[in-house]
Order: C-alpha cells, then sequence, then structure tokens
C-alpha cells in the first residue's frame, strides 16, 4: 500500500477530498489487513470503518515526516486486535464461520502453498493469528507487535514459532507437502 | 542437542527471529539430523507462503468504500444531558410567586443553619462534659 506524499499532506490538512481519495485507494488493503485479524468478513468491514473514522480524527497527530500507510495499518492493526479482545471477553466464538476470500489460484506450488496458508490462518487462535500475520504477511518487528498487542517482544515470539508450526502441521496434513521422517514436537 | 530441544525453536529458525548463540545451536544439530532438516523445510515453505500473502488483496464489501466516506462525514455524537421537563403548572407556580419562593427558600436556609449550631452546640457540650468526667 503506498499513499502519494502529495495526498498524504492534503489529508494533513484536513481536506475531506482528499481524504476520500485515500480511503477509496486504500481500503481494499487495510481491509485485507483487517481480515487477516479478525477472520470473519462482516466484522472486518465494520473495524475497516472504524480505523478510517478513527484516522480521520486523528489526523492532527499524525507527524507529516512519517509514512501515512505505515500510520493507517497501525491504527488498522490496534483497531482490529482490540475487536479481537472484546469479542473474546464477550464469550462470542473466536473462530470464524466463513473463510477470507481468496483470489484463484495459478496452480504453482507457491501458489498452493499460499492458498492452503490463507486458509490455514482462520484456525489460529486470534492472537497467534496476529502476531504471525503482522509478522510474516506485513514485515513487522516483534517490538512493534508487542508495542500493539500490549505485551513483550518475547509473548509475540512465543506465539509467533506456535503459530508457525501450526501452520506447517496444517500444509503437512493438507497434502501440499511430504515431510521426510517427521517428528513431532513435544509442546 | 536431542532433536526434542531443538525442534521448538525451528519455528523461529525458519523465519530468522533466534539470538545467534541459538542459531549456531540449531545450526549444529540440522547438520546432521534429516528430521530435523526435513521439519525445517517445511516451515520454510510456511514462512515464505506468508510472505507471498502480502501481495495478496482480499475483495472488500463494494459498499463499503462509501460506508467509510459517509461515516468520516458524520459530525462527532454530542453528549446530551437528560434533563425531565418540568411540568407545565409547577413551572407557572414558580413564574407567579417567584418573590413568596424567594422568602421561603431564604427562611428555610436561616432555620437549617440555626438547627445545624444547635446541633453543634449540643454534641461540643456532651463531650466536654466526658471529658471532664474521665479527667476529674
Amino acid at each position: 500500500m503506498q499513499v502519494a506524499p502529495a495526498l498524504a499532506e492534503a489529508c494533513r490538512r484536513g481536506e475531506p477530498e482528499a481524504f476520500d481519495e485515500l480511503v477509496r485507494s486504500t481500503h481494499r488493503a487495510v481491509y485485507t489487513l483487517v481480515l487477516r485479524i479478525v477472520g470473519d468478513p462482516d466484522d472486518a468491514a465494520d473495524v475497516t470503518q472504524d480505523v478510517y473514522v478513527r484516522a480521520w480524527r486523528g489526523l492532527k497527530r499524525f507527524r507529516g515526516d512519517a509514512n501515512l500507510a505505515t500510520w493507517l495499518y497501525r491504527i488498522a492493526a490496534n483497531t482490529a486486535l482490540t475487536h479481537v479482545r472484546r469479542r473474546g471477553r464477550l464469550g462470542t466464538p473466536t473462530e470464524p464461520e466463513r473463510l477470507p476470500e481468496i483470489p484463484v489460484a495459478d496452480g504453482s506450488d507457491r501458489q498452493a502453498d499460499a492458498d492452503v496458508l490463507e486458509q490455514a490462518l482462520a484456525s489460529l487462535p486470534p492472537e497467534h493469528r496476529a502476531a504471525v500475520v503482522l509478522k510474516d504477511v506485513y514485515g513487522w518487528t516483534c517490538e512493534e507487535i508487542a508495542e500493539e498487542m500490549g505485551t513483550t517482544a518475547g509473548a509475540v515470539k512465543v506465539r509467533l514459532f506456535r503459530a508457525r508450526q501450526r501452520l506447517a502441521d496444517h500444509l503437512s496434513s493438507s497434502g501440499v507437502v511430504v515431510p521426510m521422517g517427521r517428528k513431532k514436537a513435544a509442546r | 542437542m536431542k532433536c526434542e530441544q531443538v525442534t521448538p525453536y525451528l519455528p523461529g529458525f525458519a523465519g530468522g527471529d533466534l539470538r545467534p548463540d541459538t542459531r549456531s545451536l540449531v545450526s549444529e544439530h540440522l547438520e546432521s539430523c534429516r528430521s530435523c532438516g526435513a521439519e525445517l523445510l517445511v516451515l520454510g515453505r510456511v514462512t515464505e507462503g506468508l510472505a507471498t500473502l502480502a501481495e495478496r488483496e482480499a475483495v472488500p464489501p463494494p459498499y463499503l468504500a462509501d460506508a467509510i466516506v459517509e461515516a468520516v462525514a458524520e459530525p462527532l455524537p454530542r453528549r446530551t444531558i437528560l434533563v425531565p421537563p418540568l411540568l407545565p403548572e409547577v413551572a407557572r407556580a414558580i413564574g407567579e410567586n417567584r418573590e413568596a419562593l424567594a422568602s421561603a427558600a431564604g427562611a428555610a436556609a436561616l432555620v437549617a443553619a440555626g438547627a445545624a449550631y444547635a446541633f453543634w452546640r449540643t454534641r461540643r457540650t456532651r463531650r466536654t462534659g466526658l471529658q471532664s468526667g474521665l479527667t476529674g
């Protein structure tokens, strides 16, 4: 997701037309990030809407030298994590009822892995899913994730490692890869 | 190191998230263990596969962009304090007898102040009596 500097500056000045353009050019990427964390398309649409409302109201706090796309992603991750935590506290199911919408695969191994992984992500506990999505899909550092999650980098690594292991198990059991002489880790 | 000791670190090894000392221990084990090597291969495909997901975008509902723009344009909800409306009869009575009500309120304030003073004097007298009884 890229935001042109001129557009970012116009948004910072509070120009509604510029923000409108920002929404239309970035909402797909933001929705995708949110969907990967919350797991449910309907919830993801609601959370995405909240992300932009928060962004619009917080534009005055946005520093001009920072990257608007990164700032928007941070709000998205924070809002999605808050939603996941609130949903957990309310006792509603954390597992999604429907799987995220996935583009059609082109048939390559890499694509097949990606297809299986995208679906397997939905089966992870929300906090594990958030850790692995932010680290391995979006390239955040463990420290950045820890800050958004309100925890330590060590705790993020534990979630991350468990998530990767579960995804590897899923990849193996789906038949996409057949590991040789594999032993089960004692967890 | 045994496989049981190494396997918990393989997901971190695959993503390059281990400390250098731990990483070298795992590397050493991997040189001679085919089983852990196979496990690492799958984990490597996981991290590589996840990285490719960044290029993919889900399809949001078609109404979403418009809904966001509308939500952003809405003014902030104002905090309202609900005050029950005065009954018309009460309001009229207050309006007609404003002077009488002011006098009554003043008199009530004077009576309340007097009662408070009397109460304070009573308590003070009793406490002084108790103290003199204890000391005397």
